[in-house]
């Protein structure tokens, strides 16, 4: 084999390789980056939107036939996301994710057997007195939760049981009184 | 042959090639990422914060966030035991011990679809804790799944509490059996 035939096979093999991880790493995270920023046109940053027929929350509904889904594209530059969560007595769960899919947080009807509760979501912050301020918070209330999400942006998913007519108007009831919001 | 020609045959290479490798290693056909029982497949890693980018990249590309993998672990398949094609042509059974998790659910969808055929745990009716399952375009007696209008589709079977059902071992986990029956 010449030198040249193997400058070109190698260039071919890099090129093949450079471009299998920029779409592994890079196309995906944009493809939900884009989903994300519907969402938000839509119902909003820092919204909850329960997902229905055509609307962009729907989007992320794996198993809609199955589960009722509400979702919240949240931004933490300003400030916290406080989430006021109202729970239906049936299996739910709470998912928060990071801006590429990873799962941050998550919660469920067993390990919350309760029918309200707040989520604080709090940027990872390096200033102590946010934490011991979030602590406080928790404190308040046994029902608040504080996560501290690592990320500035990222999506939380509310599901729960919706198969049947009546578990499916239990849940939409419950997601209709729950709220994503920032505290300021 | 010329530089230039070289130089555009390496590249075009490359890029379908790296483009090709990375679709196929992202989408359901992974076997990677995907684990097999038979004719059934899950992805293991779905949900998990390890998860890899590819098993990420399944997730987001299909426009979805799975649950946590402690929330609930989906099967799917596209063919019955015998090894042939799911089609709605076809009827079909499909036979279980009722599963020991807290919800389950056995769900048709076609390829790139959610599902739109869905029945839990609260649909079904249970013989001697063994249940049965026709699938057919048709309705059928008994506890049915239709296949109306879905060309080869998928068939899902998922399971809530998944943690606790696979901890508890493979010995004491049976997945359905999925028989032809007779097809038009």
């Amino acid at each position: 084999m010449n030198t040249s035939r193997a400058f070109w096979i190698l260039f071919g093999v890099l090129t093949a390789l450079a471009v299998h991880l920029a779409y592994i790493l890079f196309f995906p995270a944009s493809q939900l980056a884009d989903q994300t920023e519907k969402l938000m046109e839509e119902a909003g940053a820092n919204k909850l939107q329960i997902a229905e027929r055509d609307n962009a929350a729907m989007g992320f509904a794996e198993f809609p036939g199955e589960l009722v889904y509400a979702v919240c594209a949240f931004d933490l530059a300003s400030s916290p996301l406080v989430m006021r969560a109202q729970v239906p007595d049936q299996y739910w769960s709470i998912d928060i994710y990071g801006p590429r899919g990873e799962t941050v947080y998550t919660l469920n009807d067993q390990q919350a057997p309760r029918q309200q509760l707040t989520l604080e979501l709090h940027d990872a912050d390096p200033d102590p007195q946010a934490i011991v301020n979030a602590a406080n918070s928790t404190g308040r209330n046994m029902n608040a939760i504080t996560v501290l999400t690592g990320t500035r942006t990222g999506i939380v998913i509310m599901r729960s049981a919706g198969a049947g007519p009546v578990e499916r108007q239990a849940a939409i009831e419950a997601f209709r009184a729950s709220a994503c919001s920032v505290t300021r | 042959m010329n530089s230039t020609a070289r130089f555009a045959i390496s590249l075009l290479l490359g890029v379908v090639i790296g483009l090709g490798s990375a679709r196929y290693l992202a989408g359901p056909s992974n076997p990677l990422i995907r684990e097999s029982h038979g004719q059934w497949f899950t992805w293991p890693s779905a949900g998990h914060p390890d998860s890899s980018p590819y098993s990420q990249s399944k997730y987001l590309l299909a426009g979805v966030l799975p649950e946590h993998f402690s929330e609930t672990v989906t099967f799917f398949r596209q063919h019955d035991d015998a090894g042939g094609r799911l089609s709605s042509q076809c009827n079909y059974v499909i036979s279980m011990a009722r599963p020991a998790a807290r919800r389950w659910a056995v769900s048709l969808a076609a390829p790139d679809s959610a599902p739109t055929s869905v029945l839990t745990q609260n649909d079904v009716i249970a013989n001697n804790d063994r249940i049965e399952i026709s699938i057919s375009g048709y309705p059928q007696s008994g506890n049915w799944l239709g296949s109306n209008g879905l060309d080869e589709p998928y068939l899902f079977f998922r399971l809530y509490d998944a943690e606790n059902i696979l901890n508890r071992g493979n010995d004491t986990f049976e997945l359905p059996a999925v028989k032809l029956e007779t097809c038009s």
